[in-house]
């Protein structure tokens, strides 16, 4: 479906490239989000993104997903967005080593609360931890996708996994204990 | 480790619930507006190209034509040496022009997106 719809925006028809913008833009925001962490700067590189992606589509190599390359280019905008804004961002990462909640409990919480407790635990979450947990588990890409998104290595990318996922725990059980 | 990643249901059951929706709902029309008006911009700097390029060659072949008959019309000036000096100073105008269009027309960019070969 990528590939009929990219043929038909370099054959000239614009308003086909509407289609990447529903398909990928929510996609686009929440690995935008997991860098910035701000709602508003992380649509403007999603903007930013997609304008970037229309002017170089006709370099984009089939030999790769359209999402890998597309990923790609947010996670680019992303970071050259929060490098900057790094006099005016600063990061408090805390360390979640300590207790590890069980997803279960999770799982059990009403929809809209999980869904809220999960976005703030990932937002708490460091940019390159967040992202890799939102590539891998939510757009369910393979790790050789996940390092050709984002350049890393595949150890790397397993190691930086492993940690995402405890802290994420970690941060989740210290926000419900905030809560209750 | 790595199959314990890949393994795990249950975190991936919880993160499927994280996908950020963005909350503006003219995004997607703005965007689109954003790319047409980029796409006709890129398309009148290519028409402006093309008719610089028209405008270059004629100048081209008029400047040459000038100049290579400057010299028949030294019966309308007193002194052979003012015709001599014209074209002198039509020449290094004309190779002026000729080096300032050049590094214009190749340092320009065409924005939007390129058609296929």
């Amino acid at each position: 479906m990528d590939e009929f719809y990219i043929g038909k925006v370099l054959s000239g028809d614009v308003q086909a490239f509407r289609y990447f913008i529903k398909e990928y833009k929510d996609m686009a925001f929440s690995i935008a989000m997991s860098i910035v962490k701000d709602e508003f700067i992380a649509e403007e590189v999603v903007q930013d993104a997609f304008l970037k992606a229309f002017k170089a589509l006709a370099s984009f190599k089939k030999s790769s997903k359209f999402s890998t390359w597309f990923y790609k280019i947010v996670l680019n905008e992303g970071y050259a967005k929060m490098n900057k804004m790094k006099k005016d961002f600063l990061l408090f990462i805390d360390n979640y080593d300590e207790e590890i909640i069980d997803e279960s409990f999770i799982l059990a919480l009403e929809a809209g609360e999980q869904s809220t407790l999960i976005n703030q635990a990932l937002i708490k979450l460091s940019p390159n931890e967040s992202v890799a947990l939102r590539l891998f588990y939510l757009e369910e890409e393979s790790i050789k996708d996940v390092c050709a998104i984002t350049g890393w290595t595949e150890a790397n990318t397993r190691v930086i996994l492993h940690r995402a996922r405890k802290n994420m725990l970690g941060i989740m059980n210290k926000l419900i204990k905030k809560h209750s | 480790m790595p199959d314990s990643i890949s393994n795990d249901k249950k975190f991936s059951e919880i993160m499927k619930k994280s996908i950020f929706c963005i909350s503006n709902e003219n995004f997607e029309d703005d965007l689109m507006h954003k790319i047409e008006i980029g796409n006709q911009v890129r398309k009148t700097v290519v028409k402006n190209r093309s008719i610089s390029i028209i405008f270059f060659l004629i100048g081209t072949a008029l400047g040459l034509i000038i100049n290579f008959n400057l010299p028949t019309f030294n019966d309308l000036f007193y002194s052979h040496n003012i015709t001599e000096n014209i074209s002198l100073y039509f020449q290094i105008i004309f190779t002026a022009f000729m080096l300032f269009y050049l590094e214009k027309f190749l340092s320009s960019k065409i924005p939007g997106v390129r058609p296929k070969a």
